[in-house]
């Protein structure tokens, strides 16, 4: 099969005609159950038909003896059978490719194959990819999560409590356990996660990542690409690919394995620092490949490029109305080379000094100007529009601490209104705030976020994200001026 | 695996523009004092022998020599110590090098990485390498704008660029070494590990010398 071919094969994945659930079950304690609720709640557009000899319905949808009974379309086949039962679910899959021949994509939830190391997990799984790959079925799996595209409402998972939020995130993980707790972290943020599509690749015995890096590299539905990595055999492959579709959007990968150590048996001096993990970091600068450290920093860098567009420069202003979270974000903001304290004019200081309050701190040091606990609503945002409109500035991090004087809502709702105005006037930059902190600024975050303003957990993740946008800038910047030339960020110390 | 000596791995880089420091081979005592008065001291001594990988544990090396008579001492210093240190070492001759001027060293390294294949790495050397692991790596091959982004991002690059009034190193050329040893590794599949330890770099527009090299093959 060619490239382009495999890779329309994937469309079966997102974008079924119908789609079948082997091994549904009543048991809500059961994957069976789960996956055929999501797909329901999810609020699937084509046929759904759970499959189970010894239910008639499940969920208030009607049950079917067998996939081959099915009498409407089937092009994506969940399998949440146990996997001893793998033979049967590969007859009866057999008979209804003879027979109808419509199933395009499976996604085998199953565990209990390839991982497990045995004689026995290795047959069922190459008798179930064999059967695939006779009838020309593209195979995700076995042992994984599922899927999930937002916009295409499909959730093929067994996750619990999503709370779904379509956009322009796609986030492809190597572990089931780590993409299953960040769907579910992201629905629980004041306001949730744009989720595009989320695959959970498995044991990836036929679909793998890189081709589902060229896939989303092409989905126009995709703004930027999320991998959770654990190593990959065909490694260089997989940054080169990678590193070509970076060239388009950003790709930012979380990799484990930091502390792995170089081969004992070396005999060189570089052979002994040679850890993979090491070796993996330089191709992922090489590549223009953004590399997370934290999950923390992954879901923020994520959420960051689907929201804030990238700044012109690398200028950034610091507005705060509180000294000491305002000193922690200036700190991590300046360990980054790759960003700069902004010069703003004279003229701006000046309005500046005379609309804050009297003991603000203006400029002292350049690019960042706190605006004292005394600042009213209004204060913030003119504050922000006179950052905002300076040419000198690319981009805005706020740091607010909202007191009673302050309520949330209120000062979000005036943000919103300024950014409004701006953009009417076509000003727009990445403007980070970080409201503090927890319940109490929930509701005025969810205001900023539902107008499309992306918020943050605390300073530092701000501060953070700023610079994953100014090094992907770098990034695009270095293509443009011939590979390898532009600058380039310094390991922080 | 199969090492080659410090000269078969310095021939191999010379031969694809790598500088190395004047180097001439003695077989004989005699045969390193004419090298020594024709190279002019200070030189540096090193033995030559397939057995030995690691020269400086094994006593093999002797730097600072100033003058004839002590390269005659060196000369026999050496061959004991490496007789006492490695079993039935067959001592090819020893290498006689110009003592090499004032600069940074650096290591310049090579490995075949078993899931992306030959992979360059940089750092700075001594304690910079070995304590703090202050090291880059690269995919190979890799182009001179790469090489100068390796070795922008070690921590070491501030040294090389005039950290406290020292002169800034010849980056320039260390990038094309750094490039120049990348296609080396890219297009010999036979190297398993190479390390160039330490490579001089002088100040900028000084050039830089490798003053060893240890080139492991299949």
């Amino acid at each position: 099969m060619g490239k382009a071919a495999r890779c329309a094969g994937l469309d079966a994945f997102f974008k079924p005609r119908g789609c079948a659930v082997i091994g549904a079950s009543r048991d809500p304690q059961k994957a069976g159950h789960q996956i055929l609720r999501n797909i329901l709640d999810a609020g699937f557009t084509g046929g759904v038909y759970p499959v189970n000899p010894n239910e008639s319905e499940i969920a208030g949808v009607r049950c079917h003896r067998s996939l081959d009974e099915v009498d409407g379309i089937v092009e994506l086949v969940v399998i949440s059978t146990p996997s001893h039962l793998v033979d049967g679910v590969i007859a009866d899959l057999s008979r209804r490719m003879e027979r109808v021949g419509d199933v395009r994509a499976v996604i085998t939830a199953a565990a209990g194959f390839g991982e497990t190391g045995t004689a026995e997990g290795r047959n069922r799984q190459d008798a179930l990819v064999g059967c695939c790959r006779r009838w020309g079925i593209r195979q995700m799996g076995p042992n994984c999560v599922g899927i999930i595209d937002n916009v295409n409402r499909l959730d093929t998972t067994f996750i619990m409590g999503t709370r779904r939020k379509p956009g322009g995130i796609s986030f492809v993980s190597q572990s089931g356990a780590l993409g299953a707790w960040l769907v579910e972290s992201w629905s629980s943020q004041p306001e949730p996660a744009a989720l595009g599509k989320f695959i959970s690749l498995g044991n990836m015995a036929d679909v793998e990542m890189i081709e589902v890096i060229e896939y989303l590299g092409q989905d126009a539905d995709t703004r930027v690409i999320g991998l959770y990595v654990e190593g990959h055999p065909q490694a260089r492959s997989l940054v080169e690919v990678a590193g070509r579709v970076a060239r388009r959007k950003p790709v930012v990968v979380l990799k484990v394995g930091r502390t792995e150590q170089g081969s004992a048996a070396a005999h060189s001096h570089t052979g002994s620092l040679a850890g993979s993990d090491r070796v993996y970091d330089g191709a992922f600068r090489q590549y223009g490949i953004l590399r997370a450290g934290t999950v923390e920093e992954f879901s923020d860098m994520l959420q960051t490029f689907n929201s804030a567009g990238l700044p012109d420069g690398n200028r950034v202003f610091l507005v705060t109305q509180a000294g000491g979270p305002g000193i922690y974000c200036a700190d991590t903001l300046s360990s980054f080379r790759e960003v700069e304290f902004a010069r703003i004019a004279a003229s701006t200081k000046e309005a500046l000094v005379k609309a804050l309050p009297p003991f603000a701190s203006v400029c002292r040091p350049e690019g960042h100007a706190d605006i004292t606990a005394a600042a009213t609503i209004e204060q913030h945002c003119f504050a922000v529009e006179a950052v905002m409109r300076d040419p000198g500035v690319d981009a805005v991090i706020l740091v607010t601490v909202p007191t009673l004087y302050l309520p949330p809502p209120a000062l979000a709702s005036a943000l919103v209104e300024t950014l409004r105005r701006l953009k009417a006037e076509g000003i727009e930059k990445p403007f980070l705030p970080v409201l503090l902190s927890g319940d109490w600024v929930k509701e005025g975050r969810m205001t900023l976020e539902r107008n499309g303003v992306l918020t943050f957990e605390t300073p530092d993740r701000a501060a953070r994200a700023m610079a994953a946008l100014i090094r992907y800038n770098n990034i695009l910047g270095r293509d443009e001026r011939g590979r390898g030339s532009g600058p380039v960020e310094v390991r922080a110390l | 695996m199969n090492a080659l000596t410090e000269l078969e791995s310095a021939k191999l880089l010379a031969a694809r523009g790598v500088p190395i420091v004047q180097t001439s081979v003695a077989g004989t005592e005699e045969e390193a004092c004419d090298a020594a008065s024709r190279i002019g001291y200070p030189v540096v001594l090193k033995v030559l022998s397939p057995q030995v990988l690691h020269k400086t544990d094994a006593g093999g090396v002797k730097v600072g020599i100033v003058d004839e008579s002590s390269l005659r001492v060196a000369w026999r210093e050496i061959i004991r110590a490496v007789r006492s240190h490695v079993d039935g070492a067959e001592i090819q001759g020893m290498l006689v090098q110009k003592m090499a001027g004032k600069g940074t060293e650096v290591i310049v390294g090579g490995v075949r990485d078993p899931f992306f294949g030959q992979v360059l790495m940089f750092g700075l050397g001594g304690i910079f390498t070995e304590v703090f692991e202050d090291v880059a790596f690269r995919l190979a091959p890799v182009s001179p704008q790469e090489a100068e982004e390796m070795i922008r991002e070690t921590r070491a690059y501030r040294v090389l660029a005039g950290a406290r009034n020292q002169s800034p190193r010849d980056i320039k050329a260390l990038s094309g070494v750094l490039s120049r040893v990348s296609n080396l590794l890219w297009e010999d599949r036979r190297i398993k590990e190479l390390d160039i330890n330490p490579l001089m770099v002088y100040e900028a527009g000084r050039g830089c010398e490798a003053l060893d090299a240890l080139i492991m093959l299949d």
